[in-house]
């Protein structure tokens, strides 16, 4: 059963770096959003470095969002999805394994190199492994709840609108924890409450969000 | 064959529950608007601004109220498939989003003398906001499939998300916000706003109450009698024992096809 | 009481517009939803009694053209 986990896991993160796959464009995406905030705030240092705490982790959701349709969709159209849940393995870990690729595959690379962006961003030295941190604990948290809105709108036409309106309330309080834990670096506020409270979300949303997207899937291929 | 003799009993019940509903309703209305606008005193701080506080709180109230009763409809349509639970689920979203708009505008309202801007992104006001976005989505759901029994699973898992997310949207809004005033009404060592103000207060949350009732009560109607719609076109008479419309089926559904395409 | 009714110390206008603006949705909601469930409902009750009523002639037809 672990076999075929990892063996599912491995050929979606391959699928998203084929041709086709969306990974390039993800990360693409995310450098070029974050570009826009100092057009859009100007290039005031003092500024941006308040915000970049923030900016990334928008930039972060919303790179998260974009690649959220596909997670089941191509799956859905071609019966493999059919073919999965008839596998050996139970449909929630399934949704855990894909829902886990796409944390890999799209959104680790944007952790990775956000600490960069914070740089351009005139992000306290200091506050760049807060940051990297915070990222790679909550943004799992992104992948697991995309998965029930991925879920539940993999039969629905034009389904992509409709995942961010889903999605993006549910996404508040990682949003919240994880800028906290940025800007509580030179703040009073503590940290490692903002870090704990971001992994008990992704810990809970690994629980919770493969079970109902597993519900939500079951529906769709009735 | 519970199909039907379920929502009928259902709308039997509705019917003899409305009229007093109406009545305790109007009453209510009257009553607490009387004491709201004219008997209670100015608060020594707002002033007379303060009434607003005996729209606002019961819509809030009322916001939070009607997820609750989406949440219960959709735990019910998924774990025991009940047919008055997406009736239900359906019927109240509406009504939520209503109250949930109010409590927003009146807010907004309230916030405008208070805190001299419409809007402040205090934790209440923001935590109702995005309980605002979450029967948007609510409804996106149910307008989405085109099955309307895939559309009342989908919609009842999204509820069920999004109630097991509250908690922590409103704590995670709290912590982010440290400019709120302290909830007023529900807190753990009871209420603290002056007893001179309870009253019409009180009398305004159950005023709201009772109007849902009335208004949850035909929207229930509304969607029962909708599904009948929908069943008599391919279904034969629910009056039909269930003997008898087994073996009819078949042949009344031919025949009602039939009926349609000519 | 008249002009200090409407006036309100000077909170009139928003505390009148909050009560409004309640009173204008909660009967707006009220007044969709009572239609609806009267249509709805007159809808539902006309297509059965026609339904019956197509049914019982086509019985009576039956009985007409096949007497055992």
């Amino acid at each position: 059963m672990l076999r075929a986990f990892f063996i599912l896991m491995m050929r979606d993160i391959g699928l998203s770096y084929k041709q086709g796959g969306a990974a390039g464009l993800v990360i693409a995406f995310y450098a070029v959003a974050i570009s826009l905030f100092p057009f859009g705030v100007g290039p005031d240092s003092a500024i941006l470095a308040r915000i970049a705490g923030g900016v990334l982790w928008i930039a972060a959701l919303l790179s998260a969002l974009l690649s959220l349709d596909r997670l089941f969709q191509a799956d859905y159209e071609d019966g493999t999805l059919d073919a999965l849940a008839l596998g050996p393995l139970p449909l929630p870990l399934v949704v855990l394994a894909k829902a886990l690729a796409h944390w890999l595959a799209m959104l680790l690379p944007l952790v990775i190199l956000s600490p960069l962006f914070g740089l351009m961003l005139h992000l306290e030295a200091q506050a760049l492994p807060t940051l990297f941190l915070a990222l790679l604990i909550g943004t799992p948290a992104l992948s697991l709840l995309g998965a029930v809105a991925a879920g539940l709108t993999v039969a629905v036409r034009r389904g992509g609108a409709l995942i961010a309106l889903l999605v993006l309330p549910l996404y508040i309080p990682t949003l919240i924890f994880g800028v906290g834990a940025v800007d509580a670096v030179d703040g009073l506020a503590s940290v490692s409450a903002n870090l704990n409270f971001l992994g008990g979300l992704s810990l809970m949303f690994a629980v919770l969000g493969p079970l109902a997207t597993a519900g939500a899937l079951r529906l769709a291929m009735e | 064959m519970h199909w039907f003799a379920n929502p009928a009993r259902f709308v039997r019940l509705a019917d003899r529950i409305l009229p007093v509903a109406m009545l305790l309703c109007f009453g209510l209305f009257a009553t607490g608007l009387y004491w709201a606008l004219i008997l209670s005193p100015a608060d020594y701080q707002q002033g007379s601004s303060v009434r607003i506080m005996y729209v606002h709180v019961p819509s809030a109230y009322m916001a939070m109220f009607c997820y609750l009763v989406m949440a219960a409809a959709g735990f019910s349509t998924l774990v025991w498939r009940h047919p008055l639970a997406d009736v239900a689920g359906k019927a109240v979203a509406p009504i939520g989003l209503a109250f949930t708009g109010l409590a927003l505008a009146t807010g907004s309202l309230w916030g405008k003398p208070m805190w001299g801007a419409w809007w402040v992104w205090d934790a209440r006001l923001t935590s109702v906001l995005v309980l605002f976005f979450l029967y948007l989505g609510y409804l996106a759901i149910w307008g989405a499939f085109d099955d309307r029994s895939k559309a009342a699973r989908a919609a009842a898992i999204l509820a069920l998300v999004g109630v097991i997310n509250l908690p922590i949207i409103k704590f995670s809004v709290d912590w982010w916000t440290t400019l709120h005033q302290p909830a007023s009404l529900f807190r753990a060592d009871g209420p603290r706003i002056d007893p001179s103000m309870r009253p019409p207060l009180y009398l305004m949350l159950a005023a709201f109450q009772t109007y849902f009732v009335v208004i949850f009560l035909w929207r229930m109607k509304a969607g029962l009698a909708a599904l009948k719609l929908q069943a008599l076109g391919a279904m034969p008479s629910p009056k039909q024992n269930h003997e008898q419309r087994h073996d009819q089926h078949h042949e009344q559904n031919l025949a009602t096809r039939t009926e349609e395409a000519l | 009481m008249g002009h200090e009714f409407f006036h309100m110390g000077g909170y009139g206008g928003y505390i009148w517009a909050a009560y409004g603006l309640v009173f204008l949705v909660l009967i707006a909601l009220a007044w969709l939803s009572w239609r609806e469930q009267k249509i709805n409902g007159l809808r539902a009750e006309m297509l059965k009694a026609a339904r019956s009523r197509r049914r019982s002639d086509h019985a009576e037809k039956d009985r007409l053209e096949t007497p055992s």
